[in-house]
């Protein structure tokens, strides 16, 4: 019996994986792409500018010399007028490297299984957007684990692998974000893009993960991924509310009055992880499940944040 | 429901609300996708286990408490009355029986004051019934009354029943029948025995003699008079027959009353037809000229009387009908029509055909040429040819075949194989008659003066009408069933003898005609309507169809054993018949009964009065112990639903 009713759902059944990617699934691939290019014409395109120091064409910032520095960065005019070794630093031109983290927790699974699903079709829609940038792709599972990654690739042709890889995701176990975000920066050497796809019910709080990211350079943009059947559940009666990812039973009595107090309770832990994540200047976007994919990434791209 | 039967429903019944409740404990699992919500929401009005399973007990407890107030409710408590405790039974309401009669009789017809006395029984009737009120333990019956008492509904409560009822005997109208009031009183007698207050009241116009008190009647009658005084013309009595000389010729015997206080004129008018029915079959829509056959002025005496015969009337017609009518000189009318027809059915007069063979005997011919109802033909010997054709021969001395089968009237017949002359008595004189022979009927066989008689052999058939002293038969008659002859037999001439000069000798022939040929009895009796008949069955056999007036109405006409029983309530000539019947069997019925003409009411009687209203009690509230259990038992209800909705379970 899924959260969302206690009765039998009226929903179409979910998608085999097979069905997930299928030709109509392509076609809409295609379709973004297309819209994408001419959406963020003028953009460096297989390019980005990155937020590192090197050894870039673009000048960004002067800094006292240090020893070891190299002296060909070193502005000998500057130490005419001046007196001072002044290191002329440059923005750091490298190849963008989009990891999309994919929340394979039991919470992502619950019920008729459209929060993940809905995670793989945007993760394979936003990988082939990267792909056909010219930028790479790496994907990576969570759970109270890190799972399975997909190393990263680039190249349009690497979209199939992509593919199988989200098929053999497997949703299981709790959320706790923390401890698998962890664990997955100190596995990665490129910093980038961290596309978190999740429905953030971390046992742990769901700010630590993103904390993580921050605290490593990454660039966190969080796809919120809601289903507005958790917001409204048809419950009512004496009930045992167990957790999908812990076990853990409530007996509660449904009415009216409870409910709308769960409404307000979860909205209220909706807006928070906004509110978290635009204080920290994390992009935010939330992905209802009833809203379709492509809707979403369009949506995603006009608001900015994933490519630039 | 005893305390043992209700001790059980209730245990059966609380276990399996108590199954039930255990089931309802089992709560449903629900897998929700992040638990903590939930958890904080509940643990903000988390209350202790313990007082959880409390108010889960005290729910248990509610519930159980109205499942015990609703079998309780079911086994119907009652305190005694006198315990003070608000719940008095009520008091049942008083039973009584009340018996309506309305009077059907004839009389009723009679018109006052542009209404009949029936519609006015009838609105009198729906107004008692209006007052008998609204107690549901109040009985009443409908019965019409005239002759008998016919039963219109059963005992019943129904007003509204009782009303149709009373409608419907409007429809039907009177009966033309008498009152026969202590008959139906007997009857009523038998209905109400050994009913709570019984009583009787009869809507009638009192147009009858006051029953004499009936001490041994177990119930109050009360009368309720509709009719008024008032001056009434009738036909009284009224039959028809022929004249004895067997002539078309019929004399009208009537008898018409007058109920006035005062001497009336009137006219008694006479209309015949062949196919008649009812009144309007006779009497013509332009007054009645058309069909008149005679008309008489009456000068009736006050309260009084008129018989008379009247004579020498001449008609077309078998079927004939009376009409008496108020001179419009006088200052009255007749208000009472029902009355003022009367029928009466003409014996049947068939013309017989009478052939004299002889020389010819001008007194013979002189005799039958006066008979209207007669053909005669002069046939001579030679041109005899035998009695084929003729209801009767007479044979005047002559010698012709009488051998054949036939009737005849031999006149000093010649000597045959049939009459064998022994010898001959010179001037006999009667010395006996027969005067039981039909033949001898009104004859004065005096003084014939006959010079010889003729002695013939006898015959075992023969019977002697008139004889002389010495056995001599002079006026014989002879029937031979075997040769199929009949044989009237006059033995002398009658040029020598006294007797065509005699009244005696036209009488003679007109006896010996009808002696031949009977004719339908010389008169039909007429009948009463309102009456079981009983007329002998002259119709085959098979099943009887009797017609009679448009407005008879259905009419009951049966076989039993050799007689046909015929109920008739109309006034009327009424048609039976079978599928055999050649003619059908024709049946005059009348009022005729002076007690229905007195239309005037007569006696006086003790006025009906009307029950008390009667209203039931209001009843305390809320009137019975188990709705005062089932509203404890809905109020612990809507406590547990309240509970129930403000979450306290949680």
């Amino acid at each position: 019996m899924s959260l969302l009713s206690d009765r039998p759902s009226k929903r179409a059944p979910a998608p085999s994986r097979d069905a997930l990617f299928d030709d109509a699934f392509m076609a809409k691939l295609e379709y973004l792409e297309i819209v994408a290019k001419r959406a963020f014409s003028g953009s460096a395109r297989g390019e980005r500018r990155s937020k590192k120091l090197g050894a870039g064409l673009e000048f960004a910032d002067y800094r006292r010399y240090s020893p070891g520095d190299d002296f060909r960065h070193v502005d000998w005019n500057v130490y005419q007028r001046l007196g001072k070794l002044l290191l002329r630093l440059y923005e750091e031109e490298e190849d963008l490297t989009v990891t999309l983290l994919i929340d394979a927790s039991a919470s992502m699974a619950v019920g008729d299984r459209s929060k993940l699903d809905h995670a793989l079709r945007l993760a394979a829609a936003l990988a082939y957007v990267t792909l056909a940038g010219l930028d790479r792709v790496s994907i990576v599972s969570f759970s109270d684990t890190l799972g399975p990654r997909f190393l990263p690739v680039r190249g349009k042709a690497q979209i199939f692998k992509v593919f199988d890889f989200l098929r053999a995701i497997e949703p299981g176990g709790p959320t706790t974000m923390g401890r698998a975000l962890q664990t997955f920066v100190h596995q990665s050497k490129r910093r980038g893009l961290a596309v978190v796809l999740s429905d953030l019910y971390a046992q742990d709080g769901f700010e630590s993960g993103l904390n993580v990211l921050r605290y490593h350079k990454f660039e966190p943009l969080v796809l919120h991924l809601t289903d507005a059947r958790e917001l409204t559940p048809d419950l009512r009666g004496d009930l045992q509310l167990v957790d999908c990812e812990t076990g853990l039973v409530r007996e509660v009595t449904i009415t009216p009055r409870l409910l709308d107090r769960y409404r307000r309770a979860h909205a209220d832990w909706r807006g928070g992880v906004e509110r978290f994540c635009t204080e920290r200047h994390i992009g935010y976007f939330e992905a209802p499940v009833q809203t379709p994919f492509e809707d979403l990434v369009l949506g995603l791209f006009r608001a900015g944040g994933f490519l630039r | 429901m005893s305390a043992a039967e209700m001790l059980t429903l209730f245990g059966a019944l609380a276990a399996a609300m108590v199954l039930l409740y255990i089931l309802k404990l089992r709560r449903r699992r629900v897998e929700v996708p992040f638990a903590p919500l939930w958890a904080r929401l509940v643990e903000e009005r988390q209350s202790s286990a313990l007082f959880r399973r409390l108010k889960r007990l005290f729910s248990l407890l509610i519930q159980l408490t109205i499942l015990a107030l609703i079998v309780l409710a079911m086994g119907d408590p009652r305190f005694s009355s006198g315990t003070g405790c608000g719940f008095e039974p009520p008091a049942a309401p008083p039973e009584r029986h009340t018996l309506l009669l309305l009077d059907s009789s004839a009389s009723m017809a009679t018109f006052e004051r542009g209404r009949t006395r029936t519609e006015r029984a009838a609105a009198r009737a729906h107004t008692l019934i209006d007052q008998l009120g609204d107690n549901p333990a109040h009985h009443l019956m409908l019965a019409a009354v005239d002759t008998d008492l016919r039963p219109l509904t059963l005992w019943t409560t129904d007003r509204k029943a009782a009303h149709t009822a009373v409608d419907a005997w409007l429809a039907r109208g009177p009966r033309d029948a008498a009152t026969d009031v202590p008959s139906a009183l007997a009857l009523a007698s038998d209905i109400l025995r050994d009913r709570p207050n019984p009583e009787a009241v009869l809507v009638t116009d009192t147009a009858f003699a006051q029953p004499p008190p009936d001490p041994a009647a177990a119930f109050p009658l009360a009368v309720e008079s509709v009719g008024e005084p008032g001056d009434n013309v009738g036909i009284e009595a009224l039959n028809v027959r022929p004249y004895l000389d067997d002539s078309l010729t019929y004399s009208l015997f009537y008898a018409v009353r007058n109920t006035a206080a005062r001497p009336l004129r009137a006219t008694l008018y006479l209309y015949a037809n062949e196919s008649g029915r009812s009144p309007a079959d006779f009497i013509s829509p332009g007054g009645g000229q058309g069909q008149i056959v005679a008309s008489i002025a009456l000068a009736l005496p006050a309260n009084g009387v008129v018989r008379d015969v009247m004579g020498d009337l001449k008609f077309e017609g078998s079927r004939l009908a009376a009409r008496v009518a108020i001179d419009p000189a006088e200052a009255t009318a007749d208000p009472f029509p029902r009355d003022d027809t009367a029928f009466a059915l003409v014996p049947e007069r068939r013309r017989l055909r009478v052939q004299l063979v002889g020389a010819g005997n001008l007194f013979v011919q002189a005799t039958l040429l006066v008979r209207e109802n007669v053909d005669f033909e002069v046939v001579a010997p030679a041109d005899y040819r035998g009695p084929d054709g003729y209801d009767v021969t007479i044979v005047d001395r002559a010698d012709v075949d009488i051998s054949k089968p036939g009737r005849y009237f031999l006149i000093d017949p010649a000597p045959s194989d049939a009459f064998r002359i022994t010898g001959a008595t010179p001037e006999p004189t009667v010395a006996k008659v027969d005067k039981d022979h039909p033949l001898a009927r009104g004859l004065v066989l005096a003084d014939l003066g006959i010079q010889s008689a003729a002695r013939y052999e006898r015959h075992t058939t023969d019977r002697v009408v008139a004889s002389a002293a010495d056995g001599t038969p002079l006026l014989f008659t002879r029937v031979e069933p075997d040769t199929q002859r009949t044989f009237v037999v006059l033995p002398f001439d009658l040029n020598q003898s006294l007797l065509p000069v005699h009244y005696a000798f036209p009488l003679l022939v007109v006896n010996a005609l009808n002696w031949f040929s009977p004719q339908p009895g010389g008169l039909i009796p007429t009948h009463r309507a309102g009456r079981t008949l009983s007329l002998p069955a002259s119709l085959p056999e098979g099943g009887i169809t009797a017609v009679g007036p448009p407005e008879a109405g259905a009419i009951e006409a049966r076989r039993l054993a050799d007689r046909i029983a015929l109920r008739a309530d109309r006034i009327g000539i009424y048609e039976l018949s079978t599928p055999d019947a050649k003619s059908p069997l024709l049946v005059a019925i009348n009022l005729m009964d002076p007690d229905e003409s007195a239309i005037s009411p007569r006696g006086t009687y003790a006025a009906w009065t009307p029950p008390r209203p009667w209203t039931p009690a209001a009843p305390p509230w809320p009137g019975t112990v188990w709705r005062a259990l089932l509203l404890i038992a809905l109020g612990v209800s809507v406590v547990e639903w309240l509970t129930w909705h403000r979450s306290l379970t949680l």
